[in-house]
């Protein structure tokens, strides 16, 4: 088994205005969760093969064939946690926002022995609610991140 | 000779025009015919000249559309064994070597299998050639490695099988081929047999074309044609096939003017593609390139020296020489362009006794270009929102479905056998029973495979998409969905009562609603009344929470159509289709995620350059706990339900979920069914309506277990939501219970719906006929100390909810 690595660039964005937050106010809402790594999650070899094509497309603009190469890996393991949560990923960069969140909580469910990848779906989730403009399960939805 | 009658013609006309030298009038009149005559030949040598770079320079030919299964992945861990990869192989046309040096060869070894495959250009780009060790581990792969690099590879799609051409309306198909994949022998055999000048000449060759006059005079028939590949080049684009003088002089003007303006190897090029070389039904086979798969089910590029003998021989006469059909006749028309070549020098002596030997190396006649009609109907239908009919039929499109080929075969062979096998056991006329089936994968919404009726070879009415049937039990789980979605009421462990209703229609008469056994079973709770498909517990329930909820329900599980809220709906009055009715059940299989059955991964444009993709879309329409708690009943179905045929077929591992399906009078036969990755619905019923005698177990069911039994299927372990917790439950009554309960069973919950009073057996303080339900709010008292703890824990875990008890009201309160 080969593990990814998955620095959440969600997760910086929070952390960044949260640290704002905490100097300019004094009174960030959440908590944060100081030593959360990156995520650490075992697919299989193929799986993460095209989990790192499709991140070289991303990388390099052409989110289509990111999302044909995340479809791929999905249709070889569709009980891959990190696949759905890369393409939940790949919607929001799309702003398909209620995809984003559907395909972020069929992560969370696959991924009941990984609670750090969780908890970046519930990150995924509050930032498609920021967009969506529901502020009410944006919260929720962080609270469910950092709460653990 | 011919110089000698031209002499002869002009001494004739100085004769002539001395006789007439007084009249210039007459002189003058011819002089201006001569001068309109030859203003309209330039003319028309000009109006050929443009309409012949026009259609040259243009799209040449109107392309099918190339219509192909899934790629076949292959990977490290891959369940698959040794002859399994080389069925695939061989259904690709590769070829056992010993060595697999070439594109489209492979090589056996004791655990592996060497491959080289054939470069292919997908939606996301080219993939190449690659030379390929494939490692088994039993019946899985245990490794790829790249031959040349010594590398792991850690993914490879083998490309896809071609399975239909959607084809021009005059039924031309072929598959355009670049002059550099064509063979050198195929060339050099084309060149010597047909045409040996046609490097050096220019269009016509004065040469070839003597020797068909003597040919021709000599037998005092058109036996030869004298034509250049060039002419034979115009008049297969441009001209019709009648044999006149003014059609062959025409066609020599256009042959000059093509080699005028156009290289010799771009003319070759377009007559290799052009070539007229075989008639399949309707179909018409042009150019080699399509040859070569027709006859040999390999790309031209693969092809060897007496395979390219063979189809150059039949550009003289496909029919004649059609090697299927004629197999001496072509051998010999083969062998005899062999010798030619040799005879020019192109092969040696010794090389041709044995090639000569070589067998035709045809492949036994390739099912239809359309092997799988109903299929493509899904895929022509899906395409249509975004192409027109006509780019389809000629913009060359690669269009890449979502087919697996052997799920496919499981499927048409599970209709026919065992529709055959019922009529025969029944004593039923033979093709009366009509079936359709749909097989999707589950995660994804893929329709893996799909068959429209008996006759799979034959288009015609399709009833996997077109048919819609009542669809009867098959709607229960969306009424047992709907109550379970109304938490503080319903519980798979809520007892409903089986007892005769009366249920009042709006302008109809009150309906009665009978079981299928026309019995009643007293009061029964969820999980049974659907295991057992009960009728009367489920219209019940189902008026209990809202025919409109139920409704609701439908679409939310993925049916688009519209439905009428009436009590009938409960028992699956509504009329839909086995397609509509996977779509229904791969929600309820992915755990309500619902992702939309689609037929096409994505379409390449005539240029491989990536026009469309269709990407993979869900949406998360059902709470997962629910979801959860109906895949469980639905495993009970097969377990202990109206579908436990399947558990003398399968493995109790698998944990199989379904629903059987019956409609009144036995006119339709269901069954929906999944497994971890496959979701698939049959259908059994007659076109004209009429009984079959089948039930859902009988009948359907039977389709759907041949058909699963030959795929590859993988557990269905739902994955269990956060929010479920496992009771121990006493069936006789819906309450706890513990290990003193005869009829004990363990049931799945969403957290806070379980019920938090303790059955009798259990010490509980239900009343004395056992069956009634406890009063509702009546505080626990007991002075079994133990006993007490025990519930004050129950409830604590439960979220000690008082109001939960409302809920095991049985709904006869609100009738």
């Amino acid at each position: 088994m080969t593990r990814i690595h998955l620095m959440s660039k969600n997760f910086q964005r929070i952390a960044l205005i949260c640290l704002a937050l905490v100097l300019t106010s004094c009174a960030a809402p959440l908590r944060l969760p100081t030593e959360e790594g990156p995520v650490v999650y075992d697919s299989q070899p193929a799986v993460v093969a095209l989990l790192s094509d499709a991140e070289r497309e991303t990388n390099a603009g052409d989110l289509d064939r990111a999302a044909a190469a995340l479809e791929r890996a999905l249709s070889i393991d569709p009980g891959d946690a990190m696949a759905w949560h890369q393409l939940a990923k790949l919607r929001l960069q799309q702003g398909i926002l209620n995809e984003a969140i559907s395909l972020a909580n069929k992560s969370t469910q696959l991924a009941n022995d990984t609670p750090a990848l969780q908890r970046a779906n519930w990150q995924l989730i509050a930032d498609a609610y920021d967009e969506t403009g529901d502020t009410v399960k944006a919260r929720q939805a962080r609270e469910k991140a950092f709460g653990g | 000779m011919v110089a000698m009658a031209v002499r002869k013609k002009r001494t004739k006309s100085k004769k002539r025009k001395s006789k007439n030298a007084h009249s210039g009038l007459f002189r003058g009149l011819l002089l201006r015919v001569f001068f309109l005559l030859l203003v309209a030949a330039v003319g028309y040598v000009v109006y050929l000249d443009i309409s012949l770079r026009k259609h040259f320079e243009g799209k040449r030919w109107a392309l099918p559309a190339h219509v192909y299964a899934r790629p076949f992945e292959l990977y490290a861990g891959l369940g698959l064994s040794r002859d399994q990869l080389v069925a695939e192989l061989s259904a690709l046309g590769y070829r056992l070597t010993k060595n697999a040096a070439n594109a489209g060869t492979y090589a056996l070894n004791s655990r592996t299998v060497h491959i080289v495959t054939r470069a292919f250009d997908y939606w996301d780009g080219r993939q190449s050639e690659v030379s390929l060790e494939v490692q088994f581990d039993g019946e899985r792969v245990s490794s790829l490695r790249d031959r040349n690099s010594a590398s792991d590879i850690p993914v490879l799609r083998l490309e896809p099988r071609l399975i239909s051409s959607i084809s021009p309306s005059h039924h031309e198909d072929r598959k355009l081929v670049q002059l550099h994949e064509v063979p050198e022998d195929l060339l050099t055999a084309l060149l010597v047999t047909e045409d040996r000048n046609f490097m050096s000449h220019y269009g016509v060759d004065p040469r070839g074309l003597m020797r068909a006059v003597v040919a021709n005079l000599r037998s005092r028939a058109l036996v030869q044609g004298g034509s250049t590949l060039t002419q034979q080049l115009i008049k297969n684009m441009y001209l019709t096939t009648d044999r006149t003088l003014r059609r062959k002089l025409v066609e020599m003007v256009m042959a000059v003017l093509l080699e005028l303006h156009y290289d010799k190897h771009e003319i070759l090029e377009a007559y290799i593609n052009e070539v007229f070389l075989a008639q399949a039904g309707k179909r018409a086979i042009h150019g080699f390139g399509l040859a070569s798969q027709y006859y040999f089910g390999r790309p031209i590029s693969e092809l060897a020296v007496h395979e390219s003998a063979l189809l150059v021989g039949m550009v003289k006469g496909p029919s004649l020489f059609e090697p299927r059909r004629n197999p001496e006749r072509a051998l010999k028309r083969r062998n005899l362009i062999l010798e030619t070549m040799s005879g020019e020098g192109h092969i040696d002596a010794d090389a041709l006794v044995s090639i000569k030997q070589r067998e035709l190396g045809v492949t036994p006649r390739p099912a239809a270009s359309n092997r799988y009609p109903a299929f493509i109907d899904l895929v022509r239908r899906q395409l249509q929102d975004e192409y027109q009919e006509e780019d389809l039929r000629a913009e060359g499109l690669a269009v890449f479905t979502t087919l697996d080929a052997n799920v496919q075969a499981a499927a048409e062979i599970a209709v026919k056998k065992t529709l055959a096998s019922f009529e025969q056991t029944r004593n039923l006329k033979s093709g009366t029973l009509q079936a359709a089936v749909v097989v999707a994968r589950v995660d994804n919404g893929e329709v893996v495979g799909l068959v429209g009726g008996r006759d799979t070879g034959f288009g015609g009415f399709n009833r996997a998409l077109d048919a819609a049937r009542p669809i009867g039990s098959l709607v229960k789980p969306a009424v047992y969905l709907t109550a379970l979605e109304q938490t503080d009421r319903f519980a798979l462990s809520s007892r409903i009562e089986d007892a005769p209703v009366s249920i009042q229609q709006q302008g109809a008469p009150d309906w009665q609603p009978q079981n299928y056994d026309k019995l009643f079973h007293g009061e029964v709770d969820l999980l049974t009344a659907l295991v057992k498909s009960y009728n009367v517990p489920t219209v019940k329930l189902g008026v209990g929470v809202g025919v409109e909820n139920v409704v609701d329900t439908l679409h939310r599980l993925g049916i688009d159509k519209e439905l009428n809220p009436f009590p009938s709906l409960l028992l699956g009055a509504a009329e839909l289709s086995p397609l509509e009715m996977t779509q229904m059940y791969q929600t309820l299989a992915a755990g309500g995620f619902r992702a939309p059955m689609r037929s096409i991964l994505s379409v390449l444009g005539g240029r491989n350059e990536p026009l469309s993709r269709y990407a993979l879309s869900v949406q998360q329409t059902v709470d997962p706990a629910q979801a959860y708690l109906i895949a469980y009943a639905m495993q009970q179905v097969v377990r202990s339900g109206t579908a436990k045929g399947l558990n003398s077929r399968f493995d109790a591992g698998l944990g199989l979920a379904g629903k059987t399906g019956t409609t009144d009078g036995y006119r339709d036969s269901w069954f929906a069914g999944f497994s971890g990755n496959y979701v698939a619905v049959v259908w059994i019923g007659r076109d004209d309506n009429k009984p079959v005698g089948l039930s859902g177990a009988s009948g359907a069911l039977q389709i759907w277990a041949n058909m699963m039994a030959r795929m590859d299927l993988r557990p269905l372990n739902p994955i269990q939501p956060i929010d479920i917790e496992w009771v121990d439950i006493d069936q006789q009554n819906g309450l706890l219970a513990d290990g003193g309960c005869e009829y004990m069973t363990n049931m799945p919950f969403v957290q806070g719906t379980a019920p938090r009073d303790f059955s009798p057996c259990a010490g509980g303080l239900a009343s004395l006929d056992g069956l009634k339900l406890p009063k509702l709010d009546k505080p626990i008292e007991r002075s079994d100390i133990k006993r007490w703890f025990k519930n004050l824990f129950k409830r604590k875990s439960n979220g000690s909810s008082v109001k939960k008890n409302n809920q095991q009201r049985s709904i006869e309160d609100r009738k």
